[in-house]
């Protein structure tokens, strides 16, 4: 019927989303591609060997950025699961207010609040360290992690608890066997977002890091600074991997709607 | 001429056959069940009739118009499912003139037909409600007044009864059939539920497996099933073979019965069982022509209505009476079952042709 | 042993279950509640009372206004504001309108196209930020396309994408990385909706798009305007982006906001903190708007059982 056009439309969407990794690919591997040029004449891989040589502090930056985004991901979901759960099936006074509450952090700009944050955390020794930076980390992961499975167990249904508990099962064995596995698509969505978020955060950590904890997107705001184009490509790439892993591997979870759902009932 | 043409309609789904090659024909005015189990592909039928779906193959004709290249909104069919789906940003007076504004009638026209329509369901007062704030037998109503208002071609109604309670069905069924029996609609009925279709149908298309596999009045799909699996669809439970020597059908068990009918060679047969009587005293049998079988209650099921007597004839033959729930009988009692010789059904195990024309009345 | 304390726990839980409701809602929530109210409640009120000069960075300080005097003095306040929020205006409407036509057109699409066009989701922004200065500058990847296929002569004839005054890299960026974003959060409110009130409509007379206007839009609606509060927040109050893509001068507030914060004087950092202040009471402004726009469908969509 109408099927040409359409493909065609999305065709195009992708490549536009596609563009701008062009010039990123090409600049990873040029060694000198000057003006005019569309090719670069002399290919290189010292970028890359210098992602990976000690010296340059973007191997630990790696590092840093995947165990903070880790570490704030299952703090987060440990936070978001009860949440979600009492936002999700219970009805109570209060429960638009506090749900309100919840998502004031994506809301509300957090500048003046990152200050006010850190005036105590220089007096708790806590300015300039991971801990401190997976602290306020976890203000904008919560609030995603909590949107997506309320909405996620706003949509179980509850009859499958009542009829495992009846046939015996204690409510950890009930939890384990068959919450956690009926909820599983929309903790794999909610943790994906709390770990893009993260792992994507420049600002937070920059305030809070004092420029101490040196994550990846604080190598690569530096750097964007400077004018070494290759090396930029090199290191943009490199922070894409580990989202763009988590986005395949959470592919058939992001098809259970209820997850993203949440999203769209703000 | 007939009113709605449907030829050799047929439409797979990634390689399953949801419906093959169907025919049918409506009169106007005519009220047709499709009746079948889940799965049957009478909801497809539906959905191809109304323009959400379209077919393979095949073709649709309504008052002699070809609608297989006409759009949904263009065909003058309404449609009612089965939760009502009325939108929910919408009020009710909003739902029930929705389809007005689509035709462009203006607001006050539409509102005034609207809550005219809304007094025939007898929902007045009803317009400015929110459709969450109704019932589920109000939702059923407005929904109706939806598609009535819009004075269709044909109505078609997808399961419209089968998420209410019983009780409510019934006032729906009547409310349904009184407003059909004003507006003289033509409306297709599809339904999974045998005894809805027979109260509210004048014809009944039998559909199983995509295919239709028998078009007749309510009560000759009662007595004159095509085959075996129509018969027990529509109610039937007592089926047995017999060997027939014209009017003398033999038992394996030895036994034999008369039949009004004739045959020759081997047969199956199916009875009514509500066409069959117990004695429990051969001295009381009826002195007309038929048959007694004599056999062994084994089971007794109260319904509420009827009582459900199960007979062992032989071995291999049991029969099933339901009768007078006020006939108790013990179990292990020796019964006499008493046949009428026109009860006695013989299957012709093939598809019947469908029958054109809605049957003027029942045949006896 | 083991039944003692499986005796035990089934007590405990049989006193759980007969808990308040409330009760129980309020402990399920306490963990949550408790650390946004510690981290962004307790930050708030220590950014109110850093501004108001109770409390200071360097521990002397006099309760004064003057912090607010001196933001709202600010001689770039008024057009910073105005860009910010003219910059996610427009970023939040177009992507919200371009991502309400994607999402239909990839509403029968298959997974791996859908996973395609959410390909700018995982991406960091400042690896989006990157790829549009490679891309868009004077000197990058589309001004050598462009000369290569003969379009322009020199660098001299690209029209500014970057740091320009128009902003057109940061909207350009925003585009790129919220439509993704939005389609996603649609797809799942389009597939969550039941496709018969699509077949009833168009049953009832409604032409396709007399069906998208009446009964599509309207049931996405709640979906689009929570999609675009959040995108509209986010881009409000983003730094990175306008910081290294947008205009010299005029700044967005939040680049306002760093350099005061950054500036070497401590004394600054009061003003730095009422200008934050600002920024999040703007926001704060924009979620009761959303609020009182929403109430009524709010109420709609939450005694709505089915979806």
């Amino acid at each position: 019927m109408i099927t040409l056009p359409r493909y065609g439309l999305i065709t195009g969407a992708i490549a536009l989303l596609l563009l701008p990794f062009l010039p990123l690919l090409i600049w990873s591997v040029a060694q000198s591609w000057f003006f005019p040029q569309v090719l670069p004449d002399q290919w290189t891989m010292i970028h890359w060997r210098q992602i990976f040589s000690p010296s340059s502090r973007i191997g630990e930056g790696l590092l840093q950025s995947l165990a903070i985004a880790l570490v704030t991901t299952s703090l987060s979901l440990v936070v978001g699961l009860p949440a979600g759960r009492a936002l999700g099936t219970l009805d109570f006074p209060g429960k638009m207010a506090l749900k309100l509450f919840l998502l004031m952090p994506i809301i509300v700009s957090p500048l003046a609040t990152l200050m006010g944050i850190q005036y105590v955390l220089i007096r708790l020794g806590l300015s300039g360290t991971v801990l401190g930076v997976i602290l306020v980390h976890l203000m904008p992961t919560i609030p995603y992690m909590t949107l997506v499975l309320s909405s996620v167990f706003a949509n179980l249904d509850l009859g499958y608890e009542l009829q495992a508990r009846s046939l015996g099962g204690s409510p950890w064995q009930v939890l384990w066997t068959v919450t956690l596995p009926l909820i599983a698509p929309g903790v794999v969505v909610g943790s994906l977002f709390a770990f893009l978020i993260s792992w994507n955060e420049f600002l937070l950590t920059f305030i809070i890091g004092g420029g101490r904890v040196f994550t990846l997107p604080m190598v690569l705001f530096t750097l964007l600074q400077g004018g070494n184009h290759g090396l930029v490509a090199a290191v943009a790439i490199t922070s894409v991997i580990p989202g763009l892993v988590f986005l395949v591997f959470a592919s058939r979870a992001l098809q259970q709607d209820h997850a993203l759902g949440g999203l769209g009932n703000v | 001429m007939d009113y709605l043409v449907v030829e050799h309609l047929t439409k797979q789904f990634q390689g399953h056959v949801a419906v093959h090659d169907l025919w049918l024909t409506m009169a106007q005015g005519e009220v047709l069940a499709l009746l079948g189990p889940s799965g049957c592909g009478k909801s497809t039928t539906l959905q191809l009739v109304a323009g959400l779906l379209h077919p393979d193959a095949g073709a649709i004709y309504l008052e002699g118009r070809p609608m297989n290249h006409v759009p949904p909104e263009r065909r003058d069919m309404a449609l009612v499912l089965q939760r009502g789906l009325l939108f929910p940003h919408l009020t009710v007076g909003e739902n029930v003139a929705f389809g007005l504004k689509m035709r462009g009638m203006n607001r006050v026209d539409r509102d005034k037909e609207a809550i005219a329509m809304l007094h025939r369901v007898q929902l007045q007062g009803f317009e400015h409600r929110r459709p969450s704030e109704l019932s589920g037998g109000q939702a059923q109503r407005v929904a109706l007044a939806r598609s009535l208002v819009i004075g269709p071609k044909l109505l078609l109604l997808d399961e419209p009864l089968s998420a209410l309670d019983a009780n409510l069905r019934e006032e729906m069924q009547d409310l349904i059939l009184s407003l059909q029996a004003q507006t003289q609609v033509t409306m297709l009925i599809v339904t999974h539920d045998q005894a809805e279709a027979t109260v509210m149908a004048q014809r009944i298309a039998l559909m199983f497996d995509g295919q239709l596999r028998q078009v007749d009045a309510p009560e000759r799909l009662y007595r004159y099933p095509c085959d075996e699996a129509t018969a027990r669809f529509m109610g039937g439970v007592n089926f047995f073979t017999v060997q027939a020597e014209q009017h003398q059908w033999h038992l394996p068990s030895g036994q034999h019965l008369t039949s009004s009918l004739a045959h020759q060679g081997p047969l199956r047969v199916t009875l009514r069982p509500e066409a069959l009587r117990l004695y429990t005293d051969a001295a009381h049998l009826p002195d007309v022509p038929g048959n007694c079988l004599q056999g062994e209650a084994i089971a007794n099921r109260f319904t509420g209505t009827q009582r459900r007597i199960t007979v062992a004839i032989a071995p291999n033959l049991t029969l099933q009476v339901w009768g007078s729930p006020t006939q108790d009988i013990a179990l292990g009692q020796s019964v006499w079952v008493y046949i009428p010789a026109d009860a006695l059904w013989g299957l012709p195990g093939e598809p019947c042709p469908p029958v054109a024309m809605p049957s003027p009345a029942v045949q006896s | 042993m083991v039944g003692l304390t499986s005796k035990l726990s089934r007590q405990h839980l049989f006193q759980w279950r007969r808990w308040p409701t409330w009760a129980r809602a309020y402990l399920l929530l306490l963990p949550a509640v408790g650390m946004i109210g510690l981290l962004f409640g307790g930050g708030l009120i220590l950014a109110c009372l850093q501004s108001i000069g109770i409390i200071g960075i360097l521990g002397d300080t006099q309760p004064s206004l003057a912090a607010y005097g001196a933001a709202f003095s600010h001689p770039e306040l008024g057009r910073s504001l105005w860009l910010s929020f003219y910059l996610a205006m427009v970023a939040t409407g177009l992507s919200t309108v371009i991502s309400i036509g994607l999402a239909l057109l990839l509403r029968s699409a298959g997974r791996w196209t859908t996973i395609a066009c959410q390909i700018t989701l995982p991406i960091p922004h400042l690896v989006g930020v990157a790829g549009i200065l490679l891309l868009l500058s004077p000197s990058g990847f589309l001004a050598r396309l462009l000369m290569a296929l003969g379009w322009i002569q020199s660098d001299q004839d690209v029209p500014l994408l970057v740091n320009d005054p128009n902003n057109w890299g940061v909207l350009l960026h925003f585009l790129w990385k919220e439509i993704p974003f939005i389609t996603l959060i649609l797809l799942a409110v389009l597939r969550g909706m039941n496709p018969y009130y699509e077949h009833q409509a168009r049953a009832l007379g409604a032409n396709p798009w007399q069906c998208f206007w009446n009964v599509t839009l309207p049931m996405m609606k709640p979906g689009i305007l929570s999609a675009s509060l959040i995108v509209f927040s986010y881009i409000f109050a983003s730094f990175e982006v306008p910081f290294l893509l947008g205009s010299t001068r005029p700044r967005t507030l939040p680049v306002l906001v760093y350099r005061a914060f950054t500036d070497t004087d401590l004394g600054k950092r009061p003003e730095a903190v009422a200008l934050g202040l600002i920024l999040s009471g703007i926001s704060m402004a924009v979620l009761a708007l959303y609020l009182g726009l929403t109430a009524k469908s709010r109420q709609t969509y939450a005694e709505r059982g089915d979806s």
